[in-house]
């Protein structure tokens, strides 16, 4: 009887282990298997590529958040940082005539700025990660609102001296918003980010800080090294995807990136349980946006009120929590 | 030891705030004087037939306070009434509580004891704001509504002023039919909640009844903050339910749908699919110039023209003369065949010299105020 227990017992620990591993993608293909059945169009070619195409945004922001969960931190200031990339790649072109590579290139170093500020200010005075980069988060926003002044850039746009904007958006840079390209860049990045952090030292000395910073620090790592590291890549990623957004949508809108900060947080912990990682990793985080994704096209094509699809997506985020922590504490 | 400590913390910090708040009254009241001395004495001698009520004032200070925000309308409203104001030589404040409603009412509050001579509320669509107003009229501040709750006519000397829904409705919707036919297979993009969307809705209701060969298909509307990429995704997964043939049209209540589904409807390469929207922006404008734009039309009323004659509006309930409670401002449809017309890129400046009338209106534009803003250098 005690032995028949302990199988049982056996049995049930690996049937939740395995859910644990795979509970995500689990979902994920049941969902495709659901929806396809229901809707013939579900897994035609297009409609896959209108799901990537749709989360590749999210991804990219939620790749920078993973590298800064990575080390123990938490960037809330992602959301905004997309904002202000949005806002300055859009005015270089259309307010200051830029090239190309020049407004990207302005626009990549100013948010690098913004993520030293985060850092500075995160290392320096020991104050907790979520804490300082929410103040920061209203700090960009605000600097991004200012700099637009409340109003959406957009080309031939009227100056508050009264005159036109005469500066265009050139065409290289809408292809960067367009079908393949914007998926190729969210690719890309998902996979340099998987390959550094799992399989170089650095990041496995990022994921030792995150386990234990005072272990990591006795051990002979440079803490605040790698921390600033991981905020300067959270504001890049965060940068490339208010870039992105600037080229799909071209123009820029107050607040664009704002609604971002959400799903990203989103995406990145349903990604800790992906392969029972147990922690922030990227190609967890790609797989939940892929689910969240799925779960809006899904739905939108069983023509669910959009009021509904909050409640599954908040559900499937519960959900991916639970079985996450559950493991944690058993 | 503590006890004390914190007590002198206390003392020294309402000091401050004494000292503080207690200057800059004195510091107002002294550039009031100034402002007035350089600025609105000039002009009273000049002016004939200036209202009393304006002319004794030493500077006439105005609040705007718009529930909505983060969106081109918004901005072009507030500029609209920021600019008129300023031409008439008053001083006016400006506020966007971006869809957070507590704020808004917070600012009304605010409002009501900041010293303002006349406030407008663009977006109250709640019953708090009735009770917001009542306060403020209460108080003897004249207030001109925009877009607001339908209760507030109730009160006596408010206006309540609204782009006329049903004519934009209506324009939208005889264009769809116009170009379409009768038989049209078509997407809703609609959001319920807001008293413009509602009257909107009624004349949609109204063309399906009377057109019972129109077929909606589908239907999706969400307002957030980010409402045009969300429609944007919405529109390119009903795009793949429907394969070709299966919609003809979009009609879009909000210029944030009609912006999303333009980029979807390109992005899908489906641009035999019309859409009909409302409101215009100038990232509308660009949008619906590009080549091959499925964005065949939109039905508007300027915005900074809304901002101008909430702001004439209040301006003469300051001065004491009669005004309506109730005034639809004139909508107006802007095509892209038009568009098309022009040899320059079309933004809403250049508007005016397409589309006839298009952001000028002398509605409530008296004489006093002609003049007032030729003594101001306007």
């Amino acid at each position: 009887m005690n032995a028949a227990d302990s199988v049982r017992e056996k049995n049930d620990f690996r049937l939740f282990q395995m859910l644990y591993k795979y509970g995500t993608l689990i979902t994920i293909l049941l969902l495709i298997v659901v929806f396809g059945a229901l809707n013939d169009n579900f897994l035609s070619g297009t409609n896959i590529v209108n799901i990537l195409r749709s989360i590749s945004i999210v991804t990219i922001i939620a790749i920078g958040l993973t590298v800064s969960l990575s080390v123990g931190g938490f960037d809330l200031s992602v959301g905004s940082v997309a904002s202000l990339a949005n806002a300055l790649v859009i005015s270089m072109y259309v307010w200051h005539g830029q090239s190309f590579g020049l407004g990207i290139a302005v626009t990549i170093a100013f948010c690098l700025i913004v993520g030293l500020v985060n850092a500075f200010l995160v290392i320096n005075f020991k104050i907790q990660d979520m804490l300082m980069t929410l103040a920061t988060m209203f700090v960009f926003q605000g600097v991004a609102l200012t700099y637009t002044r409340g109003a959406t850039i957009s080309q031939n746009m009227i100056m508050p001296s009264g005159d036109f904007a005469t500066g265009e958006i050139p065409k290289l840079f809408a292809k960067l918003g367009q079908v393949p390209w914007i998926i190729v860049i969210m690719l890309v990045i998902v996979a340099a980010v998987h390959l550094f952090l799992t399989y170089t030292k650095h990041g496995r000395y990022m994921y030792m800080i995150g386990g234990n910073q005072e272990a990591a620090k006795l051990s002979g790592i440079a803490v605040g090294r790698y921390r600033l590291i991981a905020y300067l890549v959270s504001a890049l990623f965060a940068a490339i995807g208010g870039i992105v957004l600037g080229a799909r949508v071209m123009n820029a809108e107050v607040n664009a990136g704002g609604p971002y900060l959400m799903d990203a947080v989103a995406a990145a912990f349903i990604g800790y349980s992906v392969f029972g990682a147990g922690k922030p990793n990227a190609f967890g985080t790609f797989a939940g946006a892929v689910l969240i994704g799925l779960l809006s096209n899904g739905l939108i094509m069983l023509s669910v009120p959009y009021y509904a699809m909050d409640i599954v997506k908040g559900s499937v985020l519960a959900l991916a929590l639970a079985i996450t922590y559950y493991k944690r504490t058993h | 030891m503590n006890n004390k400590k914190l007590r002198t913390l206390f003392a020294s910090i309402m000091a401050t705030v004494i000292v503080a708040t207690g200057c800059g009254q004195a510091k107002d009241g002294g550039s009031n004087g100034g402002n007035a001395n350089s600025n609105a004495e000039p002009a009273a001698q000049t002016i004939e037939n200036l209202p009393a009520a304006i002319a004794e004032k030493d500077e006439i200070k105005l609040m705007v306070i718009r529930k909505i925000g983060g969106d081109d309308h918004t901005a072009q409203f507030l500029a609209g009434a920021k600019q008129e104001g300023e031409a008439l030589g008053f001083k006016v404040d400006t506020f966007s509580a971006n869809g957070d409603t507590a704020k808004f009412h917070d600012a009304i509050a605010q409002a009501t004891d900041g010293g303002y001579d006349g406030v407008v509320i663009s977006h109250g669509d709640d019953p708090a704001t009735v009770e917001d107003v009542q306060k403020l009229t209460d108080k003897g501040i004249p207030v001109v509504a925009f877009d607001s709750v339908g209760e507030l006519t109730g009160i006596e000397g408010v206006t309540l002023t609204s782009q006329d829904d049903e004519a934009l409705a209506q324009y939208a919707l005889d264009q769809l039919v116009k170009e379409k036919g009768d038989q049209a297979k078509i997407v809703y993009l609609w959001v319920d909640g807001f008293p413009p969307m509602v009257r909107r809705n009624k004349v949609y209701q109204d063309t399906l009844a009377k057109y019972p060969g129109i077929k909606e298909v589908e239907r999706f509307g969400v307002a957030s903050e980010n409402t045009s990429v969300e429609t944007q995704n919405a529109v390119a997964a009903m795009l793949t339910k429907h394969p070709k043939g299966e919609i003809d049209a979009i009609f879009a209540t909000w210029d944030a749908f009609a912006i999303g589904a333009a980029r979807a409807l390109i992005e899908a390469g489906r641009t035999e699919i019309k859409i009909y929207g409302i409101d215009v922006s100038n990232a509308d404008l660009q949008v619906m110039q590009e080549e091959n734009s499925p964005w065949a039309s939109t039905a508007a009323v300027d915005p900074k023209m809304i901002g101008a004659v909430n702001v004439r509006l209040l301006a003469k309930k300051i001065a004491g003369e009669e005004t309506p409670s109730t005034y639809n401002l004139e909508a107006a449809l802007i095509d892209q065949e038009t568009l098309k017309k022009s040899s320059e890129p079309v933004n809403m400046v250049s508007l005016a010299d397409i589309v006839p009338g298009w952001g000028t209106t002398d509605a409530f534009e008296e004489d006093w105020m002609k003049a007032l803003k030729e003594a101001n250098g306007k």
